[in-house]
C-alpha cells in the first residue's frame, strides 16, 4: 500500500515540475508570441508611407524559430517570413547571415535572401509578408555536417532595430536520430539510471540485480555511444571552419526571457573527456558488482547517484552553457557528497561534511563567476533568433571584449578578479596542491567504483573548466595568471608525490599520487604553446584511463581481508599476481616513465612550457621523476616476488577462488592504454582543432614571431 | 640551383629495420605472460568472474613453475633472430657506398604538434650498426650463460629474469637505432626499469632513482637544444623564436663534388635539359606536391610517393613544391584525405618556391629548425650558403643562455650529466656499485653491452654537438679523466672481485669519455667495443668460477673476496683460462697487439694530439690516460694472480662450469681477444697509410666532427705508444711480482700501506 502511495507522490512531483517548467516550455513549443517589443517608443516618427511598420519574423509556418533547413538536391533549404505588423510600407534594407569572412560563424557556401528575387532587401507592405530563402550548398566533402545559424534583418521599424531568426542544418550521419541527438543520448542514459533507482528506492521495490543490469545496459550504451562520437568526430575543425569549431551541437531556448538555453557540443577540448566519462562510467559500473548494500547504505541510493554522478559530470564537458555548466557541476559535486553522506562509517560521514563544504565552496564561486560575465556580456541572440541583453552561451561570451570594458570588481580589475574567482573554483575540484585533502578523503572513503570515477573523471572537470572557461572566455586574464598555473601545477606535483609516499594505506598513496600528477596538466596550460595545450589534454585523458585502472584494481585489494596497508599488498601481490602486476604498471603510467601511455602528455606539456617557464618546468621534471621513483621504491617492498616456493604453494591453492571482476572491468581501458603508449598518434590528431583554437585565442602570434631567418630562408627562384 | 648546399645525408629505406629490436621484445612479452603462468591464471580468473555463484568454486590452477627449460629457450631463440636480423642488415649496410650508409625506416608517427614530431623511426648508420652488433652478439652469448645451474634462471624465477632481459636488450637496440632524441628517451627509460627488474632486489633501488635523473637530464637538454634550434632566449628569459620550422631546398653535394655554382651547365639560370633528383627524408608520411599540381607526386609504379623517399627523378628545369604532411593518400582513386595531424601548424602545408634542377644534381627538401632527430639536426648545422658559410650552424653557436653560457654548450652540459649518469661517470656512479653485488650475469648485461654503454653511445652519437663546443668537449674530457684515474685505483685496491670488476669499468668507460672529449671519437667507440667484450668475458668467467666453488651460497659476501680466494685455476681451469685471456685482452699485457692495444693506442695518441682542447690539458690527459694504463693491468693482473693463482683457501670444487657455459666463455675470451685486433689494427703508426677498420667505417658517421690532429712523425707516434706499452708493462710486473705464485701470506697486510686510497667506502 505504502509502495503505491509513494509512487503517486513521486508522480505528482513529477507533474509539478513539468507544470512549473511549462511557461519556459511552451516557448520551445507551438504557441507562436507576440513581437517582442524592445524599448518601445511611439513617439517615432511614421515613414513616409503613413502608418508605422513593426517588423517580425517567423518560420514558414508561422512558427518561432529556429528554421530547420531540409536537403534539397545537394544542399540544404529553407525559408522564414518576414512579417509587416503595421499599417505603414517596411523597407527591409539588409538581409545578412550573422558572422563574416574574419569572424566565421557559418561553414562556407550559405545564402540568404528574398524568394521573389528581391536579393538583400526589399519592400513589405503593409499587414503583410515576404519570404527568405535560406540556403547551403556545402562542399563535396563537407567538414561539418550540421550548421547553426542566425539571419539578421535590418528595416526600417526602428523600435526593433535589428531582428534575426535562427536555422538549423540538423546533423546528419549514418545513423539519423542517435547522430543527431547522440550528446542529448549520452547525458540521458545515466539520467535514466537515476531516475529508475530513486522510484525504486521511493516505492521499496526490490529489484537490485534488475538496476545493476540496467547500470551495465545503459553505461555500456555510452560506451558505444562514445565510439560513434570518435568515428564521427573530425579532429581537423576548427572555429574558423564555421559552428564555432563545435560539432554534434544541439541547441534550444530553455528560457528565453533570461537567455538559459539547452547548448551542447564537442570540439577538440573536450571530446576526449567526453568518450573518458563513457568509457570510465562503464568500468565503474562493472566493479560496482562488489558493490553490496549494508547498513545504512541502501543500492538504490548507490545507483541512483551514481547515475546522478555520470550525469553530472557529462553535462559539464558538453555544456556550451553557462548555466547548463554550473548546474552539472553542482549535480556532480552534489551526487558524489551525497555519495559519502550515505556511506555507513563515521569516517565516511566526516568526509562528506568536507565535501560538502567544498563542493558548496567551488560551485558559489562558479556561480558568482559566470553571473559576473553573463551581466557584463553584450545583447546577443538566442538560437531561435529572440534578442536577449545578456547571454549564457559560451561561444558567444568567448566574443565579448571584456578589456575594453574597463570594469572592476573589489576595486581590482574585473578580468583579474572574475579569473581568479573561477580558478579557485576549478582549483577546488581539480584539486590543487594545498587543497586536496577533501578530495582525496572523498576518493578513498566513497565505495571503490566512484573513487575510481572521481579519480579519474571528476579530477578533470578542473582542468577542463580552466581550458573552456577560464582560457575561452578570458585569455588576457590566462596570460597574466600563466606563471601562477604553472606554479600551482609544479606545487601539484611536489606535494602530491610526497604525501604519496608518506601514506600507510594504499588507496589513499595511490589517490594522493593520482591528484599529484594533475599538476603536469596545469604546467602544459601554463605553457600556452600548442605543444603544452595538446600536452594537458593527452595527459588529462591517458591519466584519466591508467588511474581508473589503478583505483578499480584498488577495490579489488580492498575487498580482501586486511587493513590496506602495504603489507596487504603484498599479500594481495602473491594471491592475484596479474592484478597486482597490472596495478603496478598503471601506477608507473601515470607517473609518466618513457614508453608507458603517461609519457606521451607529459613529454608534450613539459616541453611545451619549457620555453617559457625554464626554471619551474625543470622543477616539475625533477619532482616528477623523484616522485615516480620514490613511488616505485614504495611499490617495490610489496611486488618482489621472493616467496620460496613453499609458501608459494600454500598461497596458490588457497580455497577462495580469485574472481575478478575488477579485471573484467578494466580490460577495455588496458587495451586503451597499451595502444595510448605504442600510438598516440590518433588522440593527437582527435584534439587538433580545439588545441589550435585555443593556442591563437590565448597565445596569438606576435609581430615579433615573424620568421627572421638567419640567412637567405631556403631557395629562390633558380 | 638552391643557395644553400651541404653533405645531407643520403638514405635508403631498409623495410626490415624493425626485426632487430622486436624478437626480445616478443620474446619477453611471451616469458612474462606465458611463461610465468600469469596468462592460465588470467584465463580461469575471468571464467570464474562469470560462474555461478552458488557452483562449486574450482581452485586455481597453481602457477607453472617448472618452464625455465622452454623460457629460456625462448629467450635464446629470440636472441639469435635478433643477432640475425643486425648481422644481416649491418651487412647490408656496408656493401653501400661510404655516403649512402644510412637506413631509415619509419614505422609511425607517434607525436606530431607543431615542430615537435616523434615517430617510432629506426636509424642504422656505421655507428649504430656496429654498436647494435657489440650489444646483440654480447646479449645472446650472455644470454646462453644465464641459465648455470644454480642461478637464478635456472629457477622458478626464470621466467622473470629472461622476461627483463629481454625487455632489456630491447631497450638497449632501441636506444642504438633510434632515430630522434624522443625515442632515445624512451629506450633509455626502458634499460633503466629493465636493470633494475633484472637487480630484482633492493640493489637496483639506486640505479633505478639515478636513472630517472639521467633521464630529466637528457630530456632538459633536449628540450633546452630543441627550442634552441628555432629561438632564442631574451636576458629577461623570454623565449623569442626565430626560425619557424621550415623546409629548405639543399642542393646535395657529397664531399669531393664540386659546388654546383662551379658547374658550369648552371650558370645563367635553370638548366633545362636532363633530368635532376628530388629527395624528401623530413615529415614521413607527407605528401609531396609539385608544380601547383592538385594531384600529389607519383612513383614510377604510380603509387603515391609518400616522404621520406629519395632520388626521386624529376625533370630538368625550374619547379616548386608543396609538402602536405596533413594528407593521407587514400588506396583508391588517388584522392589525398586528411592523415595524421599537424596539430595547429602555423604552416600546415609546406611550400617551396622554385628550384632549379640541373642535370644529375640531387636536391633535398631539408627540414631546417626545431626538430628532434639527429639526422636532420646534424643536417642543418652542415649546410652551407652562397657565401659559403654555415649560416644555421653560426647562428646556433651566437645563442647565449642567461646572457652567459652558450646555448649549446649548455644542452651538451645537460646531456653529459645524463649520460654521466648511465654511464656511472664520476660522481654519480654509486649505483653500479651497488648494482654490482647482484648477480654477476645481470652485471655482465649491465657493465658490458648494457647501461654503461647506452650513456656513453649518447655522447658518440651526438658528437656533432659536442664537437662544436670547447667547453662541453673539455668538460667531457675532464669528466673522463676524473673517473678513469679515480676509478683505475680503486680497481686497483679493492679486494672484492665484483668492486674490482665494477671499478674498472667505469675507469674502462671514463677513458672513453676522455677519447671523446679530446675529439677522438673513433679511438672513443673502438674503447667502448672492445671494453664491453673483454668486461663480459670477464664477468662470464668470474661467474662460472664462483659459481661452481659455490662461493655466493656459502660465504654470501666474503665469497667474493680475494683474501678468500686463490688456486681457483685448478678447480675451473677452463674458467681461468678464460678470465686469463679477458685480462690480457682488457690490459694488452703481457701480449700485445690483441683486446685493447690498439684502442689504447688511438686514444694515446689522440689525447696527445688533440687540437679540439687546449695544449696542456691535452697532455695533461695523455698524462692520465698513462696512468691509467698502468693501474688498470696492475690491478686486473692483481685481480687474477689473486683468485686463481697460489695456494688454494678452499676445498677443490666438486665441478667444473658446464659444457654451454664453457663454450659461451671461450667464445667470449676469443672475441676479446681478437676483435680489438680486426677493428683496430693498422699500419699508422708504422707510417703507412692505411686505416683501421673501425675508423674506416665510421668515418661517414664522425664526417662532421672536423677532426684536425697534430701532425706528428712516425718515430713520436711511435714513442707516445710505446710509452703507453711501458706504463702497462710496469703495472703487469709490479702485480705478478707482488701477487704472483710465491706470494707472500700477509700480501694484504703489506698492501694497506701502499694504497691510502679506496674510493667507496665498506671495503670488507
Amino acid at each position: 500500500m505504502s509502495r503505491v502511495v509513494r509512487l503517486l507522490a513521486l508522480l505528482l512531483a513529477c507533474a509539478a515540475l513539468v507544470l512549473a517548467a511549462r511557461p519556459s516550455l511552451a516557448q520551445l513549443g507551438s504557441t507562436p508570441p507576440g513581437p517582442r517589443r524592445f524599448p518601445h517608443t511611439p513617439s517615432t516618427p511614421p515613414p513616409a508611407s503613413g502608418g508605422p511598420v513593426h517588423i517580425r519574423v517567423t518560420d514558414a509556418d508561422g512558427q518561432r524559430g529556429p528554421v530547420t533547413l531540409v536537403p534539397r538536391s545537394g544542399g540544404y533549404i529553407g525559408e522564414l517570413v518576414v512579417w509587416n505588423d503595421g499599417p505603414g510600407l517596411m523597407t527591409v534594407s539588409r538581409v545578412a547571415l550573422r558572422g563574416d569572412d574574419d569572424d566565421p560563424r557559418l561553414p562556407s557556401h550559405f545564402t540568404a535572401r528574398f524568394s521573389d528575387g528581391g536579393g538583400g532587401s526589399g519592400v513589405i507592405p503593409g499587414r503583410s509578408s515576404k519570404r527568405i530563402t535560406i540556403t547551403w550548398i556545402p562542399d563535396r566533402e563537407p567538414k561539418l555536417h550540421q550548421a547553426l545559424g542566425h539571419v539578421v534583418l535590418t528595416s526600417n521599424d526602428e523600435a526593433s532595430g535589428e531582428v534575426a531568426m535562427g536555422f538549423v542544418v540538423p546533423q546528419t550521419g549514418a545513423m539519423g536520430f542517435l547522430t543527431s541527438h547522440l550528446l542529448t543520448l549520452l547525458l540521458l542514459l545515466p539520467f535514466l539510471v537515476a531516475v529508475v533507482a530513486f522510484a525504486m528506492r521511493v516505492t521499496d521495490y526490490a529489484g537490485e540485480e534488475k538496476l545493476r543490469g540496467l547500470t551495465l545496459l545503459s553505461t555500456g550504451g555510452m560506451c558505444l555511444l562514445a565510439i560513434v562520437l570518435y568515428q564521427g568526430f573530425d579532429g581537423s575543425v576548427t572555429r574558423g571552419d564555421g559552428n564555432e569549431g563545435f560539432q554534434f551541437v544541439e541547441r534550444s531556448v530553455l528560457a528565453s526571457s533570461v537567455g538559459v538555453e539547452y547548448y551542447v557540443g564537442v570540439d577538440g577540448a573536450n571530446v576526449a573527456f567526453v568518450l573518458l566519462t563513457a568509457l570510465v562510467g562503464f568500468a565503474g559500473a562493472i566493479a560496482a558488482h562488489r558493490v553490496t548494500a549494508d547498513a545504512g547504505r541502501r543500492l538504490t541510493t548507490f545507483y541512483g547517484l551514481y547515475g546522478l554522478l555520470l550525469t553530472g559530470t557529462m553535462g559539464v564537458f558538453v555544456s556550451l552553457d553557462l548555466v547548463l555548466f554550473t548546474g552539472s557541476w553542482a549535480v556532480m559535486l552534489g551526487a558524489l557528497t551525497l555519495l559519502l553522506f550515505a556511506g555507513a562509517a563515521v569516517t565516511s560521514r566526516s568526509a562528506a561534511r568536507k565535501a560538502a563544504l567544498a563542493s558548496a565552496l567551488s560551485t558559489a564561486l562558479l556561480a558568482f563567476a559566470v553571473g559576473a560575465l553573463y551581466l557584463h556580456s553584450d545583447p546577443n541572440y538566442l538560437g531561435d533568433g529572440t534578442r536577449v541583453a545578456h547571454t549564457f552561451a559560451l561561444p558567444e561570451l568567448m566574443r565579448v571584449a571584456w578589456n575594453a570594458k574597463h570594469l572592476t570588481l573589489f576595486g581590482v580589475s574585473w578580468v583579474k578578479a572574475v579569473w581568479t574567482l573561477l580558478f579557485l573554483a576549478f582549483a577546488i575540484a581539480i584539486p590543487l596542491a594545498p587543497l586536496q585533502r577533501w578530495f582525496v578523503d572523498a576518493v578513498v572513503l566513497a565505495p571503490s567504483p566512484v573513487g575510481a570515477v572521481a579519480l579519474a573523471v571528476v579530477s578533470k572537470v578542473g582542468v577542463y573548466g580552466l581550458l573552456r572557461v577560464s582560457f575561452g572566455l578570458l585569455p588576457d586574464g590566462s596570460r597574466w595568471a600563466a606563471t601562477t598555473l604553472v606554479a600551482a601545477g609544479v606545487l601539484t606535483i611536489v606535494v602530491g608525490g610526497l604525501l604519496a609516499v608518506l601514506q600507510a594505506d594504499v588507496a589513499r598513496m595511490v589517490a594522493y599520487a593520482a591528484v599529484g600528477q594533475m599538476g603536469v596538466c596545469l604546467v602544459g596550460l601554463g605553457g600556452m604553446t600548442r605543444e603544452g595545450i595538446a600536452g594537458c589534454l593527452v595527459q588529462a585523458f591517458s591519466h584519466g584511463v591508467v588511474v581508473a585502472i589503478a583505483f578499480v584494481l584498488v577495490g579489488a585489494l580492498r575487498s580482501e581481508p586486511g587493513t590496506g596497508d602495504h603489507a596487504s599488498l603484498r599479500r594481495f601481490f602473491r594471491k592475484r599476481p596479474f592484478h597486482a602486476t597490472v596495478l603496478g604498471v598503471a601506477l608507473l603510467a601515470s607517473t609518466g616513465l618513457p614508453g608507458l601511455p603517461g609519457f606521451w602528455g607529459v613529454a608534450a606539456a613539459l616541453v611545451g612550457a619549457f620555453p617559457v617557464q625554464r626554471a619551474l618546468v625543470t622543477t616539475a621534471a625533477l619532482a616528477g621523476a623523484v616522485s615516480a621513483a620514490m613511488l616505485f621504491r614504495t611499490l617495490h617492498g610489496a611486488f618482489r616476488d621472493d616467496a620460496s616456493p613453499g609458501e608459494r604453494t600454500e598461497d596458490d591453492t588457497a580455497g577462495e577462488p580469485r574472481v575478478s571482476r575488477e579485471l573484467v572491468a578494466v580490460l577495455p581501458l588496458l587495451a586503451l592504454s597499451v595502444a595510448l603508449g605504442c600510438f598516440p598518434a590518433p588522440l593527437f590528431t582527435l584534439l587538433q582543432g580545439g588545441v589550435s583554437d585555443l593556442n591563437q585565442l590565448v597565445n596569438p602570434p606576435g609581430p615579433d614571431e615573424i620568421a627572421r631567418a638567419p640567412a637567405p630562408s631556403g631557395a629562390h627562384p633558380g | 640551383m638552391p643557395d644553400l648546399v651541404g653533405p645531407i645525408q643520403s638514405l635508403e629505406l631498409a623495410s626490415w629495420l624493425w626485426l632487430i629490436p622486436l624478437p626480445p621484445l616478443l620474446g619477453a612479452l611471451v616469458n612474462a605472460l606465458w611463461g610465468s603462468g600469469l596468462l592460465a591464471q588470467a584465463f580461469q580468473a575471468l571464467r570464474l568472474a562469470f560462474a555461478d555463484d552458488d557452483g562449486p568454486k574450482p581452485a586455481l590452477t597453481p602457477r607453472v613453475t617448472a618452464r625455465a627449460p622452454q623460457v629460456a629457450r625462448i629467450a635464446q631463440t629470440s636472441m639469435l633472430l635478433c643477432l640475425a636480423a643486425a648481422a644481416a642488415e649491418s651487412a647490408a649496410l656496408f656493401q653501400c657506398e661510404p655516403e649512402d650508409r644510412f637506413f631509415l625506416r619509419h614505422l609511425w608517427q607517434l607525436v606530431r604538434v607543431g615542430p615537435l614530431d616523434v615517430g617510432l623511426d629506426l636509424a642504422l648508420d656505421p655507428l649504430s650498426a656496429v654498436m647494435a652488433l657489440v650489444v646483440t652478439v654480447l646479449a645472446t652469448l650472455v644470454g646462453f650463460a644465464l641459465v648455470a645451474p644454480g642461478s637464478a634462471a635456472a629457477s622458478v624465477h626464470a621466467w622473470r629474469v629472461q622476461a627483463w632481459f629481454g625487455g632489456f636488450v630491447s631497450s638497449v637496440l632501441v636506444v642504438v637505432l633510434a632515430d630522434n632524441l624522443g625515442l632515445v628517451l624512451v629506450g633509455w627509460a626502458g634499460v633503466g626499469v629493465a636493470g633494475y627488474g633484472l637487480a630484482g632486489d633492493a640493489r637496483g633501488e639506486r640505479g633505478f632513482v639515478v636513472q630517472r635523473l639521467a633521464e630529466v637530464a637528457l630530456a632538459l637538454g633536449v628540450a633546452l637544444l630543441f627550442w634552441g634550434l628555432g629561438g632564442e632566449w631574451t636576458s629577461a628569459g623570454e623565449y623569442q623564436s626565430d626560425l619557424d620550422p621550415r623546409l629548405s631546398a639543399v642542393s646535395v653535394v657529397h664531399p669531393g663534388q664540386p659546388r654546383p655554382d662551379a658547374d658550369p651547365t648552371l650558370r645563367g639560370g635553370a638548366a633545362t635539359h636532363g633530368r635532376g633528383f628530388l629527395t624528401v627524408t623530413a615529415l614521413p608520411g607527407a605528401l609531396v606536391y609539385m608544380d601547383e599540381s592538385r594531384s600529389p607526386m607519383l612513383d614510377d609504379k604510380g603509387a603515391p610517393l609518400v616522404t621520406p623517399f629519395r632520388r626521386h627523378p624529376v625533370e630538368g628545369g625550374a619547379h616548386s613544391f608543396r609538402v602536405a604532411p596533413d594528407d593521407r593518400f587514400r588506396a583508391v582513386g588517388h584522392d589525398p584525405k586528411p592523415g595524421f595531424a599537424f596539430i595547429g601548424g602555423v604552416l600546415p602545408n609546406y611550400s617551396i618556391p622554385r628550384t632549379a634542377f640541373g642535370a644529375d644534381r640531387e636536391v633535398a627538401l631539408a627540414l631546417l629548425g626545431p626538430t628532434l632527430k639527429l639526422r636532420e639536426i646534424e643536417d642543418q648545422l652542415v649546410v652551407t650558403d652562397a657565401r659559403s658559410t654555415h649560416p644555421f650552424k653560426d647562428h646556433l653557436l651566437a645563442k647565449r643562455v642567461g646572457g652567459r653560457i652558450g646555448l649549446v654548450t649548455l644542452a651538451c652540459l645537460l646531456v653529459l650529466v645524463g649520460a654521466a649518469a648511465k654511464s656511472a661517470a664520476f660522481p654519480l656512479h654509486g649505483w653500479l656499485v651497488a648494482m654490482a653485488e647482484g648477480p654477476i650475469p645481470l652485471s655482465a648485461l649491465v657493465q658490458g653491452a648494457g647501461t654503461v654503454m647506452v650513456g656513453a653511445y649518447l655522447l658518440a652519437r651526438l658528437s656533432f654537438l659536442f664537437s662544436l663546443s670547447e667547453a662541453a668537449s673539455a668538460a667531457l674530457a675532464i669528466l673522463g679523466a676524473c673517473s678513469a684515474l679515480a676509478f683505475a685505483l680503486a680497481s686497483a685496491s679493492h679486494y672484492d672481485l665484483r668492486r674490482i670488476l665494477a671499478y674498472g669499468t667505469m675507469s674502462q668507460v671514463g677513458l672513453a669519455f676522455l677519447a671523446f672529449g679530446a675529439g677522438a671519437y673513433p679511438a672513443g667507440v673502438l674503447q667502448l667495443v672492445t671494453h664491453a667484450t673483454a668486461k663480459t668475458a670477464l664477468l662470464v668467467a668470474a661467474g662460472a668460477a664462483l659459481g661452481a666453488t659455490r662461493a655466493t651460497e656459502k660465504k654470501g659476501a666474503k665469497g667474493f673476496d680475494l683474501r678468500e680466494m686463490g688456486g681457483l685455476a685448478a678447480a675451473v681451469p677452463r674458467a681461468a683460462w678464460a678470465y686469463r685471456v679477458a685480462c690480457a685482452a682488457l690490459t694488452a699485457v703481457p701480449i700485445p697487439l690483441i683486446g685493447g692495444f690498439f684502442a689504447q693506442a688511438a686514444i694515446l695518441e689522440g689525447t696527445f694530439t688533440a687540437t679540439v682542447l687546449d695544449g696542456a690539458l691535452a697532455k695533461g690527459l695523455y698524462a692520465v690516460v698513462l696512468v691509467t694504463s698502468a693501474l688498470t693491468s696492475f690491478g686486473m693482473w692483481r685481480s687474477y694472480y689473486l683468485a686463481f693463482t697460489g695456494p688454494s683457501r678452499r676445498g677443490r670444487a666438486s665441478d667444473e662450469a658446464p659444457a654451454a657455459s664453457a663454450r659461451v666463455m671461450t667464445a667470449l675470451a676469443g672475441l676479446a681477444a681478437l676483435a680489438g685486433l680486426c677493428l683496430g689494427i693498422s699500419g699508422r703508426e708504422l707510417g703507412s697509410d692505411s686505416e683501421p677498420l673501425l675508423e674506416n667505417g665510421l668515418a661517414s658517421a664522425f664526417s662532421t666532427v672536423g677532426l684536425r690532429v697534430l701532425d706528428v712523425s712516425v718515430a713520436m707516434r711511435l714513442g707516445l705508444v710505446g710509452l703507453g706499452l711501458a706504463f702497462a708493462y710496469a703495472g703487469w710486473a709490479i702485480a705478478r711480482h707482488r701477487y704472483g705464485e710465491g706470494r707472500p701470506d700477509d700480501w694484504a697486510a703489506r698492501e694497506s700501506s701502499l694504497f691510502v686510497l679506496r674510493l667507496g667506502a665498506g671495503v670488507r
